[in-house]
C-alpha cells in the first residue's frame, strides 16, 4: 500500500514539474521527459509488473491532459515499462552508465513510435527534421536529467523497501 | 542494494493494459464526449495543484528571465523610440485619412466586415511536454463561456484554436504545429494563400506560406491576416508578416515564410475570442 502511495506521489511530482514548471518557462526551450525517466527507472529496478503499471499511469495522465488521442502515450509507456522490466530481470547491473543506455534505448523506442503514429497524419515533416529538431535535443536534456534522477530514484526505492520491511505483514 | 525482481509474472497483465490502451485510442478518436468526461474528472482533481506549481515555477524563473530581459529591453527601447518618431508622423497622416474614410463609409453605408470581437483574457498554466505537438492549457473553461473552435490570440497575433474544453480549463492547439494549415490573405493586395506550421521552419521562428498566386506581388513585410474564406478562423486576425518569398519551379505558385506576430516561446497570457466562426452548415 505504501508503495502504491509512493508511486502515486512520484508520478504526480514528476508530471507537475515537467509540465507546469519546466514547460511553462520560456527559458527552457526543450523539456526533458521526466516521466520517461520514471518509467524506465522503475521498470529496470523493480521489474516488468511495476514497470508497466507505472508506464500506463504516466502515459494516461499525459494523454488526459495533452494528447490528442487518449491512450497512445499510455500504450508507448506501458510497453517501455514492460520492456525495461524485462531487461532488468535478465540483466540487472549497477554499471554506472546503465541508466544512460536505458535512457537512450527508451528515447529511441518512444520517438520512433511517436513518429510512426504522427506520420499517419499527413503534412508532418521528414524524419530528419524530426530527429534534429525534436528527438536529439530532448534526448540530450533527458540524458542529463537521468544522471541526477536515476540515483535519486534508487534511493527512493531503497527507502520504500526499508519502510515495507519495518512493518512486516503478520500472518496468523 | 537488495532488489527483488518478480520473475515470470504472467504476460496477461501486459496484454490487458495494451488492450485497454487500444480501446481508449479507438473510443477517443470517435467520441469527443467520452474524452471530455475523462478529462474533466482528472482535471478537477489536479487543476489546483497545477496552478500552484505554475506559480512556483514562474516565481523562480521570472527572476532569471528579468535579468536576461534587461539587456534586450535596453536595446529595444532605443529601437522603439526611433520607431515612435516615425509612427507619430505617420499617425498624423492616417488620422486625416481615417476621417476621410469615415465620411465615405457613412456615405456608402458600408457594413462593417470586421467587427470588434468580444474576448476573454486567460492565463497559460501548462504546456504539452512533447516537443513535437505544441499545445497548451489555459485556466478558463466552459464555465467562462469558452467553447471548442474559438480562436486564441496573444501579442496581437493568432496563436491557435481551442480543441478541448473542461469546466475550468481549455486546451489550445497552436498554428505552429506541423500539419496545421490556416487560410490567410494579404492586407495589401487581398490575395489568398495558406500559412502552415513546419518543424524545420519553426526552429527558425517562422511559419510556412504556400499556394500564393504567381500574380500576387507579396513581398517582405506584408501583413498577413486570416482570410474570410477560412472555416476555422475569424476573418481579419493578424498572423504575422511575410519574411521571404520565392517563385516555385512550376511557375504557377509562390511559396515563402511568415514571421508570426505572436511569440510562441513566451506565452503567459492569451486572449480567447468568444465568437466561433459560423460554418454555414
Amino acid at each position: 500500500m505504501k508503495r502504491v502511495l509512493a508511486y502515486f506521489l512520484l508520478i504526480l511530482v514528476f508530471f507537475l514539474v515537467q509540465n507546469n514548471i519546466f514547460a511553462a518557462s520560456s527559458l527552457i526551450l526543450t523539456v526533458p521527459n521526466l516521466l520517461l525517466i520514471l518509467v524506465f527507472s522503475v521498470g529496470f529496478i523493480r521489474g516488468t509488473f511495476e514497470g508497466m503499471l507505472i508506464g500506463f499511469a504516466c502515459g494516461l495522465l499525459n494523454d488526459l491532459f495533452f494528447g490528442s488521442t487518449i491512450g497512445f502515450s499510455a500504450f508507448m509507456y506501458t510497453i517501455l515499462g514492460y520492456g525495461m522490466g524485462l531487461i532488468g530481470n535478465l540483466y540487472y547491473t549497477d554499471f554506472v552508465n546503465m541508466p544512460l543506455i536505458l535512457c537512450l534505448l527508451s528515447m529511441l523506442i518512444y520517438h520512433i513510435g511517436t513518429y510512426l503514429f504522427a506520420f499517419l497524419i499527413p503534412g508532418y515533416g521528414g524524419f530528419g527534421a524530426y530527429l534534429t529538431t525534436v528527438a536529439i535535443p530532448e534526448l540530450l536534456y533527458t540524458g542529463l536529467m537521468t544522471l541526477v534522477l536515476y540515483p535519486l530514484l534508487r534511493k527512493v526505492e531503497a527507502l520504500i523497501e526499508r519502510w515495507e520491511v519495518r512493518k512486516p505483514k503478520t500472518y496468523v | 542494494m537488495n532488489t527483488q525482481h518478480k520473475k515470470n509474472r504472467p504476460r496477461g497483465g501486459l496484454l490487458i493494459l495494451i488492450g485497454v490502451c487500444l480501446f481508449l485510442m479507438l473510443v477517443s478518436s470517435f467520441s469527443t464526449s467520452f474524452n471530455s468526461v475523462l478529462r474533466n474528472g482528472v482535471n478537477r482533481v489536479l487543476m489546483p495543484m497545477q496552478r500552484g506549481m505554475n506559480k512556483v515555477g514562474s516565481y523562480v524563473f521570472k527572476r532569471l528571465e528579468k535579468l536576461r530581459d534587461l539587456e534586450e529591453i535596453q536595446e529595444k527601447t532605443q529601437q522603439l523610440e526611433e520607431e515612435l518618431a516615425l509612427l507619430r508622423s505617420q499617425n498624423a497622416q492616417l488620422k486625416l485619412k481615417e476621417k476621410e474614410l469615415n465620411e465615405l463609409q457613412v456615405l456608402l453605408k458600408m457594413q462593417e466586415q470586421y467587427p470588434d470581437y468580444e474576448s476573454l483574457g486567460a492565463h497559460v498554466i501548462g504546456k504539452s511536454s512533447g516537443n513535437y505537438f505544441q499545445s497548451f492549457m489555459i485556466d478558463r473553461g466552459s464555465r467562462d463561456g469558452v467553447r471548442i473552435g474559438m480562436n486564441v490570440l496573444a501579442h496581437g497575433g493568432l496563436v491557435g484554436l481551442v480543441t478541448a474544453v473542461g469546466d475550468t480549463y481549455a486546451t489550445v492547439e497552436t498554428i505552429i504545429n506541423s500539419g496545421k494549415y490556416v487560410s490567410a490573405m494579404s492586407t495589401r493586395d487581398g490575395s489568398h494563400f495558406l500559412v502552415y506550421g513546419d518543424l524545420q521552419l519553426y526552429s527558425q521562428g517562422l511559419l510556412g506560406l504556400e499556394n500564393a498566386s504567381i500574380s500576387s506581388d507579396l513581398g517582405t513585410g506584408d501583413m498577413v491576416v486570416t482570410s474570410n474564406i477560412s472555416d476555422l478562423y475569424l476573418p481579419g486576425l493578424l498572423i504575422g508578416y511575410v519574411e521571404s518569398m520565392k517563385t516555385d519551379s512550376n511557375q504557377l505558385t509562390r511559396t515563402g515564410t511568415v514571421r508570426p506576430a505572436a511569440d510562441f516561446d513566451s506565452l503567459d497570457t492569451v486572449l480567447v475570442i468568444l465568437t466561433v466562426k459560423e460554418k454555414g452548415e
